[in-house]
């Protein structure tokens, strides 16, 4: 079952190779690199929308955590087995889920903090929660994101005067932005807009003054779906690149890192708890039955633009690529995996329809890691052939 | 895929196998019992010994299906291939015997799709008596168990609750050519690959030393690490004391790897996929070198374990998964006899 050559040529290379059956990495060090690899593309993305800022932010969160690293290897012993690559990683998450308003001072902080916690937790693969992930919500708690104020952000040096790049093919500014100074716009937060338009339109989805609600919302606080996909749009560093993201998706399902079912459980689960789910928090504390399932009141097109704009604006494909790329994340034994993504779908479904103030998905799954081994041991996996014997 | 250079003519002729004993044909199950103890073939090789063993569970009962294996055991081995064109006629003639001997039942010939064109004279004579099957992933599912529930629609089967009988092509390679001679075998194919040679087949001796067996095939050994039946479930063989055993597929020669350390597990799941008889290696891993608190799997799923070694070849941690679930496997297996037997084995 193997590629043997036969030519004398070969004399270099070990004539037993890698099984053709088996794609996939075979070293730590590949599949973090695989990883790191992938999470690039829509860390690029990031710079490229919001500029230089994007760029410092992610240079001084991975640098910080590498040279913190470093020091504790020359401090202690048991740091030694900290491999640099999963830190590496970590520190790529951190600065992905920052917002791109965070001061860089203390997205450096975040990364110290972070390596400390890796380290204090016991190494990578002894925790269930990723710690990259962890300092970063609570970055965001830190920091928070002004709902309204200047969000975007870009960078002179790197695309120039802002104003002027209007008639760059994929960025079409919404019109009604005040330009403030050269490298900011205000625009407000697609997350903070979703929310406050489905709170007003909870109660009464099918009214009129609900089909008002909408029309606003999508038609001039919004912006437009191609804007959407292309990331051109206030979020977080690394979340707003769809399209980067989607890339290093097919890249770790090509090397067979990001299991492609795993994926689509998620995503699957996801739609599930927005289909059937309360428009907002408002209408679920108050009239909990009748509030599920609110989206099926809104017209069709309201409906699907507004899953549509659910999924691109919120960190749905980031966590769903990357997070559960990422190994320590899922369960072992596939029935609890299914468990597991059905109960963090739901839950990151719930978290974004009620408008918590940090990543939904990446929240649901954090929160949902620390149970991974307890699903392992009440859902084991059992032989087929074992029950033969 | 096999190498594609190898042909027939690189394959040397068999040496003339020892004194023909004078028993007969066999015709019935104790006969053939009989025959492959003592007359055709050495009681030593594994795969007689596990045919012998089949007979002996079945019994007397209706073989509902009987499977002739072209895989092979050891993934880096074309053995199928290389039996078919040895001695085609000779498989036929053993296939025959067993089918005859188990009452003609439903015989299927699996075999791997790669190897089609070098089985090509086999599957045309076999075609009249037996059921074609062509799988694209040969490994590891020739071992029995797992063939078996492939040939029955991935159900979970007892092979003897549902007198499922296996054989693979070198036994019935052996015990047609022990039919044809009337002798009993005293060597086997053996493929041999080595840094800079062209891969090859020799007949060794069984017994013979291996290092004797590289010299005989044109090969000085040297300063190499020799390791038998392939890179994921064979073992490393000393080459100035190691014998030519008869489950001995492969034999390859490779300079001294640089050792890589085993690190702590990353949970990526990766030897639970790949794992053909569904157990949680990680997690049996866990239990037996970690001592967990929580007892992520139950021990006695070690039992399943197939050791084909596809999880401690697949692991990017380097960890010792399959010898650790083998020796919690013989661990269970001395305490079940200790406990049956009240003694020690």
């Amino acid at each position: 079952m193997t590629s043997i050559s036969t030519t004398e040529s070969a004399s270099s290379a070990n004539m037993v190779h890698r099984p053709p059956f088996l794609n996939w990495p075979v070293a730590r060090r590949e599949f973090y690199q695989s990883i790191m690899i992938a999470l690039s593309l829509p860390l690029l993305w990031g710079i490229g929308i919001f500029g230089v800022r994007a760029l410092l932010i992610i240079f001084s969160t991975v640098l910080a955590a590498v040279l913190t690293q470093v020091v504790l290897r020359r401090v202690t012993r048991r740091c030694a087995w900290m491999p640099f690559n999963h830190t590496i990683i970590s520190a790529m998450m951190l600065a992905a889920l920052s917002p791109e308003s965070c001061p860089i001072w203390l997205s450096a902080a975040a990364g110290v903090v972070m390596t400390g916690l890796i380290f204090l937790a016991g190494l990578p693969g002894r925790h269930r929660v990723h710690a990259g992930l962890l300092v970063a919500l609570l970055l965001s708690l830190a920091v928070g994101q002004s709902q309204s104020g200047p969000i975007l952000i870009r960078d002179t040096l790197l695309v120039g005067h802002l104003t002027r790049t209007v008639t760059l093919g994929h960025y079409r500014w919404p019109r009604h932005t005040t330009v403030r100074g050269n490298d900011a716009v205000t625009l407000p937060m697609p997350d903070y807009v979703l929310s406050r338009t489905l709170r007003r339109v909870s109660d009464r989805p099918a009214s009129q003054k609900a089909h008002n609600e909408l029309n606003n919302a999508f038609g001039a606080l919004l912006p437009p779906p191609p804007a959407l996909f292309l990331g051109a749009m206030p979020g977080r560093v690394g979340v707003v690149g769809v399209l980067g993201i989607l890339i290093g998706g097919l890249m770790l399902g090509y090397r067979n890192i990001l299991n492609p079912a795993a994926w689509g459980m998620f995503i699957f689960f996801v739609l599930l708890g927005l289909l059937f789910g309360p428009l907002s928090a408002h209408a679920l504390h108050h009239e909990f039955w009748q509030s599920l399932g609110g989206i099926w009141y809104l017209p069709p097109e309201r409906a699907i633009y507004l899953l549509y704009v659910e999924l691109f604006t919120g960190d749905f494909l980031f966590a769903s690529v990357f997070l559960l790329a990422m190994p320590g994340t899922l369960p072992l034994n596939p029935r609890a995996r299914w468990v597991f993504l059905l109960a963090a779908g739901l839950l990151a479904a719930l978290f974004s329809r009620i408008a918590l103030p940090l990543p939904p998905a990446t929240t649901a799954i954090l929160m949902m890691m620390p149970l991974a081994p307890w699903l392992d041991s009440i859902l084991p996996r059992r032989s087929w052939l074992g029950d033969q014997r | 895929m096999g190498p594609p250079g190898w042909k027939l003519s690189a394959i040397p002729p068999a040496p003339a196998d020892n004194a023909p004993p004078s028993l007969e044909r066999p015709t019935n199950r104790l006969e053939m019992l009989a025959y492959l103890n003592n007359i055709a073939l050495q009681p030593t090789h594994p795969q007689i010994r596990a045919l012998v063993a089949q007979i002996n569970a079945i019994g007397d009962r209706q073989v509902s299906k009987l499977i002739i294996s072209g895989l092979s055991l050891v993934p880096e081995s074309r053995i199928g291939a290389i039996c078919a064109q040895l001695d085609a006629e000779a498989i036929v003639a053993a296939i025959e015997l067993i089918a005859q001997v188990f009452s003609s039942p439903p015989t299927l010939l699996v075999f791997d799709r790669s190897d089609r064109r070098d089985l090509r004279s086999l599957l045309r004579m076999a075609r009249k008596r037996c059921r074609l099957l062509g799988l694209v992933t040969r490994y590891p599912a020739a071992h029995p168990a797992v063939l078996a529930r492939i040939t029955s629609g991935c159900r979970a089967v007892d092979p003897v609750d549902e007198g499922i009988v296996s054989v693979d092509l070198l036994s019935c390679l052996l015990l047609g050519r022990a039919l044809q001679n009337r002798a009993r075998s005293s060597h086997r194919p053996v493929q041999i690959f080595t840094t800079g040679h062209v891969p090859r087949v020799i007949w060794a001796a069984i017994g013979a030393p291996v290092h004797d067996i590289f010299l005989q095939a044109g090969i000085d050994p040297g300063a190499m690490q020799c390791i038998a039946n392939g890179m994921l479930a064979g073992r490393e063989l000393n080459l100035s004391t190691a014998l030519m055993q008869w489950d001995i597929e492969t034999l390859a020669l490779r300079p001294f790897p640089k050792l890589e350390v085993a690190v702590d597990c990353i949970r990526c799941g990766w030897c639970v996929q790949s794992c053909p008889t569904a157990i949680n290696p990680a997690a049996l891993y866990a239990s037996q070198r970690l001592h967990e608190g929580v007892a992520l799997a139950d021990r006695r799923d070690s039992l399943a374990c197939i050791d084909c070694g596809l999880c401690s070849y697949i692991c990017p941690s380097r960890l010792p998964l399959s010898a650790s679930i083998a020796e919690m496997r013989n661990q269970i297996e001395f305490n079940l006899v200790s406990a049956a037997g009240g003694s020690s084995i």
